[in-house]
């Protein structure tokens, strides 16, 4: 099952119940009671996905290492290696 | 860590990398020495015209042809097929994909091949997304459209790996073999297709937190025709595996 499937198979499994009862094909209290809910109820879950989304993503950012000893540590090698490559002959170019 | 009994090639796919390529070797020499593993570099060089492969030479007349091994190529023809080239003359058993742009560290090889070796695995990935792992050098937004992307990947891919569009790589020869030659993509989502193949063909990935430091010497290339490309090959992907 590709990915694509999955999620049209999952969306299936909400579509089905869900449309039935907008629809009117399966009526009771509850649903009767809760109409209007029930049919933004996929508007609901778009917004609370969205949300978990750009918070993710912004907490996902504002943590992200920026590691400036990775960056000396490189730095002072490069500087250790040019010498070391020069005292065995080699020639940069630059 | 003693010898295992197994052979790291170490592919370094260049172009115009004349700076940069004394030092990824003399790295990669100085960590893969204090290792005590096997290994060797296999330098594939696409044509660069400022003299990267005279550069080379000169390094394999210091490290010996044993270790630097030059396989260039006429013309720039790309990622995918610079490491099947590479790994048709590969002598290990295990390859190493490591960018030669000094972004990636090779202290971290023998990291990838401990892990490696404690779970069997077919593929260790570095990841700059877990752990300790990270990135210098770049902006918020840099970070930002980053961070989305990989979100985005995660959603609707579901890898079993955290840093799907990084290069720095140990893979089982066979693996790898078999991983490129079910892609389909070329260049930068190259990487994410790669792991993607993996997860298709119920390969087992462990990771291994990385520091990427953004190129030293050199400009960046990540522009808007990269996050088109992008787009492109994740709705592909995400429709097809």
């Amino acid at each position: 099952m590709t990915n694509l499937q999955r999620w049209l198979f999952y969306a299936s499994l909400f579509a089905i119940p869900y449309l039935s009862v907008v629809l009117g094909t399966v009526q009771t209290q509850l649903t009767t009671k809760y109409f209007l809910h029930f049919q933004l109820l996929p508007l609901l879950l778009l917004v609370i996905f969205g949300i978990y989304s750009v918070w993710t993503v912004l907490y996902r950012t504002l943590t992200f290492n920026d590691c400036p000893e990775a960056a000396k540590e490189l730095q002072d090698e490069i500087q250790e290696a040019r010498k070391d490559l020069i005292a065995k002959g080699f020639r940069f170019r630059d | 860590m003693p010898t295992n009994g197994h052979k790291y090639s170490i592919l370094l796919p260049t172009y115009n990398e004349k700076d940069n390529l004394p030092i990824i070797i003399w790295l990669i020499v100085k960590y893969m020495k204090a290792s005590g593993l096997e290994y060797e570099v296999i330098v594939i060089d696409d044509g660069s015209p400022d003299g990267t492969l005279d550069v080379a030479k000169d390094l394999q007349k210091i490290y010996g042809e044993d270790r630097i091994v030059l396989r260039p190529r006429g013309s720039k023809l790309g990622l995918g097929t610079a490491y099947i080239h590479g790994i048709k003359h590969a002598t290990g058993d295990f390859i190493v994909i490591i960018d030669a742009d000094l972004s990636h560290h090779p202290k971290f090889i023998p990291e990838f091949i401990k892990l490696q070796q404690e779970g069997n695995y077919d593929i260790v990935s570095g990841t700059r997304y877990a752990g300790n792992g990270g990135v210098f050098g770049w902006d918020f937004k840099r970070k930002l459209i980053s961070r989305g992307a990989n979100f985005l990947s995660q959603v609707l891919l579901r890898p079993n790996a955290s840093d799907l569009t990084g290069s720095f790589r140990l893979y089982k020869k066979d693996v790898l073999e078999k991983c490129i030659a079910s892609c389909v993509s070329k260049g930068y989502v190259f990487q994410m297709e790669m792991l993607v193949r993996a997860r298709q063909h119920g390969y087992t990935i462990a990771e291994v937190p990385i520091t990427f430091v953004d190129r030293i010497y050199g400009t960046s290339k990540l522009g808007g025709t990269e996050i088109i490309q992008f787009a492109k090959n994740l709705l592909y992907l995400f429709a097809t595996t």
